[in-house]
């Protein structure tokens, strides 16, 4: 039984409630800040730029008011995983003409290309995880939504379904801890009955047997869940885009003018990344 | 045009599901002899392309994802964001669409084509195989390692638990894919077809 583990009291996302001046942007100029956080970041700026990205989310993280220590802790659990990868590349590197040796090792040689591809590695991890956890940590669900649809209405002229898209990812996101709750009460009541996941030999047929009375009521109750949202939304002649919204989002002053720089600072990062960036070790 | 009851089916059932698939990333079973524990998602994608069929399993399964790389811990483990996508194990996540786009596509029944256990089996072992190829392919190109050594490290250590989710799948695809074909059919009496 303790085999199953489960997170009790699921929370997703990790808002903070606070009234820092990153808490009072709209959801649409937050989500304006990441898309051009990772344009940054995944046009290769090298370490440098990495770098210097990491610092900005640290310095956003200060003036929301959220410990950035406390964002870097989202990392601890990938480090086996990247220490994985980082093993692979050192085993796997290919030699390139312009890296040079550092260590020899009998048939295995070091090369600096392939410390450099690991730093890399831990470096863009760690500002992707930091980025994406000061994201949510400003930014409530319905807000999450609200950005969504907000930044996906220019698209809506070309037809794209945006008020329809940010509800799915808002009924998504509710359902998520409700469907963890009903598992955790299948999974107890099952047990309860004597049922016994963990241990039932490494026969494949007979263990997937095993887990079929957890899989199927619990396929079953998530599809009743469906459709008894469905009709609640039918009942309550729910009709698609044009619906008014209870929040609603002011710009703050100079709002545009954080945008502009975040523009500036983008291309100032790549444009420092992809010059001096590359020279540097 | 369609009935205002079956767009709103459309919406909700891949969201509910594609909440059922983030759920998975709370379950996690170890199995015996191998060190990686069983992850539930990639059964569960596929699951969602063998009972909504390709369109609205594939949705439901690209609103995961969504999800995910907007930073909500809904991938194994209860990680989040955009790096997992992009990294290297991320071939795995992105061919889950596809996946279940390709098991629904196959196991769908229709009103002159019923479903049958044959076609839904076929169907889960190729979207498991689709998964393993995809992700292994990414993981090659990534560290730009051999083939045998993506081989070695991104297929042979999950052919066993894949195995047994993929007997799973097929049977809970088998056993409930007529059940939700019904409720399909109940939001609109011509939802034979998305």
């Amino acid at each position: 039984m303790k085999d199953l583990e489960f997170f009790r009291n699921v929370s997703v996302g990790q808002y903070l409630e606070s009234d820092s001046p990153v808490h009072h942007l709209t959801p649409a100029t937050k989500f304006f800040a990441i898309t051009m956080f990772f344009f940054a970041l995944f046009a290769n700026t090298g370490v440098a730029g990495t770098l210097l990205l990491g610092l900005l989310v640290a310095l956003a993280a200060l003036a929301a008011r959220v410990n950035p220590l406390s964002l870097l802790r989202s990392v601890i659990p990938a480090l086996p995983f990247l220490g994985f990868i980082a093993l692979l590349t050192l085993v796997f590197q290919q030699a390139k003409e312009e890296s040079s040796v550092l260590v020899t090792l009998g048939p295995w040689q070091l090369h600096s290309a392939a410390l450099l591809a690991i730093a890399l590695l831990f470096l863009r991890f760690t500002a992707v995880v930091m980025g994406i956890g000061l994201l949510t940590s400003v930014t409530s669900e319905r807000e999450i939504a609200h950005g969504v649809e907000d930044s996906l209405r220019p698209l809506g002229r070309l037809g794209f379904p945006a008020h329809e898209f940010a509800l799915i990812i808002a009924i998504a996101l509710r359902f998520v801890p409700i469907v963890a709750g009903e598992l955790e009460g299948i999974v107890r009541a099952q047990a309860s009955r004597g049922g016994d996941f963990g241990s039932s030999g490494i026969n494949p047929l007979r263990k997937a047997r095993a887990y079929l009375p957890l899989f199927v009521p619990l396929v079953i109750r998530t599809l009743e869940r469906a459709e008894i949202l469905i009709e609640a939304m039918e009942a309550r002649c729910w009709v698609g885009a044009g619906r008014t919204r209870y929040a609603t989002y002011k710009k703050a002053r100079g709002e545009d003018l954080i945008r502009a720089g975040i523009v500036l600072f983008t291309i100032a990062d790549m444009a420092f990344g992809l010059t001096f960036g590359r020279r540097l070790p | 045009m369609s009935s205002p009851k079956q767009r709103v089916a459309t919406l909700a059932l891949p969201a509910v599901f594609a909440a059922l698939i983030a759920a998975g990333a709370f379950m996690i079973v170890p199995m015996p002899g191998v060190p990686v524990p069983l992850v539930l998602q990639n059964m569960l994608a596929v699951l969602a392309g063998l009972l909504l069929g390709p369109w609205k399993g594939c949705l439901s399964v690209l609103l995961f994802l969504m999800l995910g790389a907007l930073g909500f811990p809904v991938f194994s483990g209860g990680h989040g964001g955009l790096a997992w996508l992009a990294g290297p194990t991320g071939g795995y996540l992105a061919a889950y669409p596809v996946a279940a786009f390709v098991g629904g596509f196959i196991s769908k029944g229709s009103g002159t084509r019923p479903r049958t256990a044959l076609r839904t089996s076929l169907a889960t072992v190729l979207a498991f195989t689709i998964i393993l190829c995809l992700g292994a392919a990414r993981l090659m190109s990534y560290k730009s390692i051999s083939w045998i050594a993506a081989l070695s490290v991104g297929i042979l250590p999950f052919i066993l638990g894949d195995s047994v989710k993929a007997v799973l799948a097929a049977l809970i695809g088998i056993r409930l894919g007529p059940f939700v074909d019904r409720v399909m059919a109940q939001a609109d009496e011509s939802f034979t077809e998305s």
